[in-house]
């Protein structure tokens, strides 16, 4: 892959200075690394490291305020330093080197079609005519995986999903068959089935036009199945970097230690704890002192808090050259440390499960449909997004529902939290109507905890008012025992007491999140429903929450639905899984069974598509077609037909309904079968009894 | 998502360490006093009003007391000025100083009851068709596309002048033709935020619809809405000024910006004062709600994104 | 395009009817129009016969059905001041003003919107600061007091323009400056607000990433999606110059549709004001209207969404 000539990309002792209102921001400060032709770098890290940052230094795209500094920036033997943005723009940029953004929802300029912003680039550096620039559109949108290019080019974005603009938007950088890609998290935005495709479009590209790729990402495991080497960057800083076996199979320096402790892996029967980061990241306004890390670092040493640590070369198992930030000394037992932590035991999983036979909250045949009217005089449309599910959730358990967006996850929450009213079947809470019950009465059972830690908090009220809002809301207790209520809480939940005076702006997204559990817990509910609890926040950050979660069941006796995309959330956390498709439930089933032995080809696939961290691996194809279908338009007989690969006539005409083995699905039986013989030993899973 | 927080975090987190010094509040304090806009407006503003409310012990005369003897004689620094009239006389021989004294008791009054009675229309109709969107939504909206279609101006004129010219009429017709300002912004405010989780948890609470829009709704609103009441304030000095000046609004002999120049007019030729003075005291009053106006903006506005 | 085009007709004869309305009976109940042809010191039998005559005792409604009905048929009334048709009247001033408005919005077009790029395009300059302070001292100054110190300045400083009438097409020059420069700080601000916006958005990233800078990038990506909100503005404050020529037109002594309206209103001419408010909310409705035509032209997502 590797050619001899000299590296396309050199970087040496990179720094980005961004002027903020309280001082200067050192986003991104002395990042070197060289790329090599046709090679895929992986840069990891979590938000606020500075890798998007010095992507954009590269590309000449920082704000005007920001100050870009380095002793060496060289691009295909062309001294970027000396060249001027407008040169940079003429000649580099869109042409020898391009960018694949994050937000492929608003990438795209809205007013004009998908052809001309893709022939344009092409015109505007000289590169053919209008008719070779049509041409090359055409190839290429064929080449990302749109079907009918020709009619696609006449399109405005807004015609398209979110996965059909990243696809223009790929074709788009690869226009002026460029040098060097930069994809600034390239997936983020869209579903699990698209992402994996996607990546597996991108690395397909690269060998195929032998392109360089940088791929700017916060998923390890993506970043582990795509990158030859890869990065890993801490406040502003490259910490680490080589082959990618050497640095996430035996890493060196103990953030990324750290981090990778941190993720998820659906290891096979894991029972371990995750690992945390403890404290959080400093903040790079004004000096830096010593090494970043230092305050968080288990390793730190005296020297550490003074003196910024040394960059140590030294040879990577799998070649080439790797380098740590760090005082420690290559080849220090990191790895043991690594291993050491997985062996703290997680809650009893197991006794719960067995426990867990009363249903507490069940929906039964529960639909919510919404009549969606573009405009006074339009005509409705009824848009389902739940359609007839049953479901119970049983004391004690952790329920994970699964699904990618737009499959009436959220709403399916609502439902259950009695903040939206189905349309037809009843939720029961114990038995009882839960719309009937006082909702008083239901707020003291039922508490949600939400996805996004910037909105659940009134910026206008502190810490204090926030967790203490629903015992002034019904009149529990003085005004001393609330104070005295909040605070055991806040300790409850591992917030400094300091914070009581504090506002939701002052505090980190972590901690944000913290305070709606206390705010949740508070009532003394006994279940809590948990929509996307983690997905906004950092890897390091999420394990703390999703470990805190696990305590404060075994402590309190809580039971969780958790709704979530993230299936290594659901892995670590879930006893039993539902997942759910077009506003219906697809299959049931405890953990083992359904992670290890799935019914539903829909399950199958979201389980394949999931890119769980092995450095080298490729990318497995997955066989899903089409995309996310629209809810306001459903298909005939089951609504996943169009996209299953294992799909018959019959699929097509009848829809089917959930069995009795829980998995909606024709083929199940067959599918079953098919796989007890691949697996035998998880043939024996019982069985369960449909409620 | 990731990205977007990329520099906020950083500012959050190096907010964490010091959680004592920096509320909301002390940052805005802060910003408010290096906004130069922002203290000048609100200087000059307290100046009016302090002015305006010490105007009978200030004012060297009454400002309704005709002398004609001494009609149209100029102010001090022109010649045939004198120290005893520091402005001079109008045509009825009153004194300049004092009347403009008064009028800015006049512009004051009007332009804080109507800008107070459009808040109350606007916030009530804006905070509604956000909150509870839908029919109620559409109507409100249909309601604010018919109010922009109608000439303002024209109806105002008519209706102060048909129900008879006082100053409560003036004050309620200024104020009914001018909530739009308003209902766009909270609507659109209010539609946002309901959105967020923190409104979702209030309801799995079991807060009413009205404990949701007063305890987490309006004061997230507040800062917007006190921006747009102080630009209101300006818009509606502007219209009593244009109504007195057609003759339409507040009616002689009461002392009014806008009357004194109509009333200036004739003389305007050989005596240009009066004609430029109550002018620079109009444009000095809505200047300085104006500056205040924005620089409560500009205040505010990082408080808002955050 | 067409449905679309057909939904807003539909919306503006709709709000064309509700202000109708609300003129015709705002009107009517802070009036009694028979007192008012009758005179100050007339009988009272006088005025009740007046009442029968006219057909005011008749509820407010039947009354209001009648003159709708006139408006259908192209009877606009008869004015009880002026004594003539009101369409005759509204016909006979309606060319000043339409030259006078038309002129003004000339004059913010050619003033705000390359004060507003060239502030945009250099956020926090030197210019952009004057512009946005010269914005703010506009906006706090009264029209008919601009308009008075001009008249004072070119009658007798700098005797070039006509300051009073409405004879020539120079007559009409310092008016529609006057009226122009009363909108130039929203229009400027508007613009400059949202060419930044724009300018900041992801797609214009994208459309720096492919190499475009400078002009290239305002014109072939950002022009386009800036112009949306101008021109519903735009619409607006014509509309709005229409509506507020009155005072301008009483300054500069143009008799155009503001001058009737004030004479109208001084002489409790009902018919007359009622039409005027009416075809003044009609024009503005067309307008915006229009401006909804040209922005679903210009933006896929309208048309085709």
């Amino acid at each position: 892959m590797t050619s001899s000539r000299d590296p396309l990309l050199i970087i040496e002792n990179l720094t980005v200075d961004i002027p903020v209102a309280s001082g200067i921001l050192h986003a991104v400060r002395d990042v070197s690394f060289t790329l090599e032709r046709g090679e895929v770098l992986g840069i990891v890290g979590e938000s606020g490291s500075g890798k998007s940052i010095s992507s954009l230094a590269l590309m000449g795209l920082l704000p005007a305020s920001a100050k870009r500094a380095a002793s060496k920036l060289e691009f295909a033997g062309r001294d970027l330093l000396a060249m001027s943005d407008d040169v940079l723009a003429r000649e580099i940029t869109g042409e020898r080197m391009s960018m694949i953004f994050q937000e492929p929802m608003t990438s795209l300029n809205p007013v004009y079609t998908i052809g001309r912003q893709l022939t344009e680039v092409m015109l505007l550096h000289g590169k053919g005519n209008e008719r070779e620039a049509r041409e090359r559109a055409l190839y290429l949108l064929e080449k990302v995986g749109l079907p009918n290019a020709k009619t696609r080019l006449e399109q405005y974005p807004h015609q398209l999903s979110g996965g059909q603009r990243q696809r223009v938007m790929i074709a788009l950088a690869l226009m002026n068959e460029p040098e060097l890609i930069i994809a600034d998290e390239p997936t983020t935005a869209l579903d699990v089935t698209v992402q994996a495709q996607i990546l597996r479009l991108l690395t397909d590209l690269c060998d195929e036009f032998n392109m360089a790729m940088i791929l700017i990402s916060h998923d390890l495991g993506a970043i582990s199945r795509t990158a030859d080497r890869v990065g890993v960057m801490y406040a502003g800083q490259l910490v680490e970097t080589g082959h990618v076996k050497d640095v996430l199979e035996a890493p060196q320096h103990p953030y990324t230690i750290g981090l990778l402790s941190c993720t998820p892996k659906m290891k096979d029967n894991s029972e371990s704890l995750l690992g945390t980061i403890p404290g959080m990241v400093p903040s790079l306004v004004g000096e830096v002192k010593g090494c970043a890390f230092a305050n968080r670092c288990a390793e730190r040493q005296n020297e550490c808090l003074h003196r910024s640590p040394p960059l140590r070369e030294f040879a990577g198992a799998m070649g080439g050259i790797r380098r740590s930030r760090c005082i420690l000394k290559p080849g220090w037992d990191g790895e043991a440390k690594a291993e050491g932590l997985d062996v703290a035991e997680r809650v009893n999983v197991k006794d719960i499960t067995k426990t867990g036979e009363a249903n507490v909250l069940s929906a039964k045949n529960v639909a919510c449909h919404f009549n969606v009217k573009k405009s006074l005089f339009g005509p409705a449309q009824v848009l389902r997004a739940v359609d007839g599910i049953n479901l119970d959730l049983r004391a004690g358990e952790i329920l994970a529902l699964v699904g990618e967006s737009g499959c009436g996850k959220s709403t399916l929450a609502k439902l259950l939290l009695g903040v939206e009213q189905p349309t037809a079947g009843h939720i029961q809470l114990d038995g009882q109507d839960l719309m009937a019950t006082a909702s008083f009465e239901r707020a003291r059972r039922l508490q949600p905890v939400f996805q996004d830690p910037y909105s659940s908090l009134n910026p206008r009220k502190t810490i204090g008012q926030s967790i203490g809002r629903p015992l002034d809301l019904h009149k529990i207790g003085e005004a001393t025992d609330r104070r005295r209520e909040v605070e055991r809480l806040m300790e409850l939940v591992g917030l400094p007491r300091r914070l009581y005076h504090s506002y939701p702006n002052q505090i980190s997204g972590g901690q944000r999140q913290r305070v709606a559990i206390a705010r949740a817990l508070i009532m003394k509910p006994d279940i809590l429903i948990c929509d996307e609890p983690t997905s906004a926040l950092d890897v390091s950050v999420q394990s703390q929450i999703l470990n805190l979660l696990l305590d404060l069941r075994a402590e309190l006796g809580l039971t969780y639905l958790i709704i979530t995309h993230d299936l290594s959330v659901v892995d670590y956390m879930a006893t039993r899984i539902a997942v759910m498709y077009l506003g219906q439930i697809v299959e049931v089933g405890l953990k083992e069974k359904l992670i290890h032995d799935p019914s539903h080809p829909y399950t199958r696939i979201l389980l394949d598509s999931v890119l769980k961290m092995e450095p080298g691996e490729k990318i497995p194809k997955t066989e899903i077609g089409g995309a996310f279908p629209n809810a306001l338009a459903m298909p005939s007989g089951c609504r996943f037909h169009p996209r299953c690969p294992l799909a018959i006539d019959k699929c097509r005409r009848v829809a089917p309904e959930l069995g009795t083995d829980n998995v909606r699905c024709h083929l199940s039986s067959e599918i079953s079968s098919r796989t007890t013989e691949m697996v035998p030993s998880v043939s024996g899973v019982e069985k369960e009894v449909p409620a | 998502m990731e990205k977007r927080h990329e520099i906020a975090d950083h500012s959050a987190a190096s907010a964490d360490e010091v959680p004592e010094e920096l509320t909301p509040r002390l940052l805005m304090k802060r910003r408010m006093f290096r906004h130069k806009g922002f203290l000048l407006g609100t200087g000059l503003l307290f100046l009016l009003v302090l002015l305006a409310i010490f105007a009978p012990l200030i004012a060297p005369f009454d400002p309704f007391d005709q002398v004609l003897s001494r009609r149209l004689l100029p102010p001090v620094w022109a010649e045939g000025g004198g120290w005893e009239h520091l402005l001079g006389t109008d045509h009825l021989g009153r004194d300049y100083l004092s009347r403009l004294l008064y009028g800015a008791r006049m512009s004051l009054i009007i332009g804080l009851g109507a800008a107070t009675v459009g808040c109350v229309i606007g916030v009530t109709l804006g905070v509604c068709a956000g909150y509870f969107g839908g029919r109620i939504d559409q109507v409100i909206g249909y309601l604010l596309t018919c109010q922009l279609a109608l000439p303002g101006l024209l109806l105002a004129m008519s209706l102060v002048f048909m129900i008879g010219p006082s100053v409560p009429v003036v004050i309620s017709v200024i104020g009914l033709l001018h909530w739009t300002y308003y209902l766009v912004v909270t609507r659109a405010a209010t539609m946002q935020i309901k959105q967020l989780d923190y409104i979702a948890a209030a309801r799995t609470l079991g807060s009413s619809h009205s404990q949701i829009i007063i305890y987490e709704i309006l004061p997230n609103l507040l800062n917007q809405i006190i921006v747009i009441f102080t630009l209101e304030i300006g818009i509606a000095v502007l219209a009593e000024a244009a109504l007195s000046f057609l003759g339409v609004g507040i009616q002689p002999p009461i002392p009014s910006w806008g009357l004194m120049i109509a009333e200036g007019k004739n003389a305007m030729y050989y005596r240009p004062w009066l004609v430029i003075l109550p002018g620079i005291a109009i444009f000095i009053m809505v200047i300085s709600t104006n500056l205040m106006g924005d620089g409560l903006r500009d205040v505010t506005a990082p408080d808002n994104r955050s | 395009m067409l449905r679309y085009a057909f939904k807003r007709a539909v919306l503006a004869l709709l709000v064309a009817f509700t202000v109708s309305l609300v003129a015709f009976f705002l009107l009517n109940f802070a009036t009694d129009p028979a007192e008012i042809i009758a005179g100050e010191d007339a009988e009272p039998e006088v005025v009740e016969t007046i009442r029968e005559q006219y057909g005011f005792n008749r509820p407010l409604i039947i009354q209001y059905g009648s003159w709708l009905a006139g408006l259908a048929r192209g009877d606009w009334g008869e004015s009880y001041y002026w004594r003539k048709p009101v369409a005759e009247l509204v016909l006979e001033h309606a060319p000043v003003t339409i030259q006078l408005a038309l002129m003004a919005v000339f004059v913010t077009l050619i003033v705000a919107i390359p004060l507003a790029v060239m502030a945009a395009l250099r956020p926090n300059s030197l210019l952009d600061r004057m512009a946005l302070s010269t914005a703010v001292m506009a906006q706090a100054v009264p029209n008919f007091w601009l308009g008075l110190i001009f008249i004072i300045l070119f009658a007798v400083t700098i005797p070039i323009f006509p300051v009073s009438g409405d004879s020539s097409f120079a007559h009409f020059i310092l008016p529609s400056i006057v009226l122009g420069t009363s909108s130039v700080p929203a229009v400027m601000r508007l613009t400059r607000t949202g060419l930044l916006e724009v300018l900041s958005s992801d797609y214009i990233r994208t459309a720096k990433s492919k190499g475009y800078r400078g002009f290239k990038l305002l014109t072939r990506h950002a022009m386009r999606n800036a112009l949306l909100p101008v021109v519903s503005v735009l619409a607006i404050q014509l509309g709005h110059k229409l509506g507020s020529s009155v005072v301008v037109e009483s300054v500069f002594a143009l008799n155009g549709l503001g001058r009737l309206a004030l004479d109208s209103i001084i002489g409790s001419d009902i018919p007359t004001v009622q039409m005027l408010v009416f075809v003044f909310a009609m024009v503005f409705v067309v307008l915006i209207f229009l401006s909804d035509l040209l922005n679903a032209w210009i933006d896929p997502r309208l048309r085709l969404g």
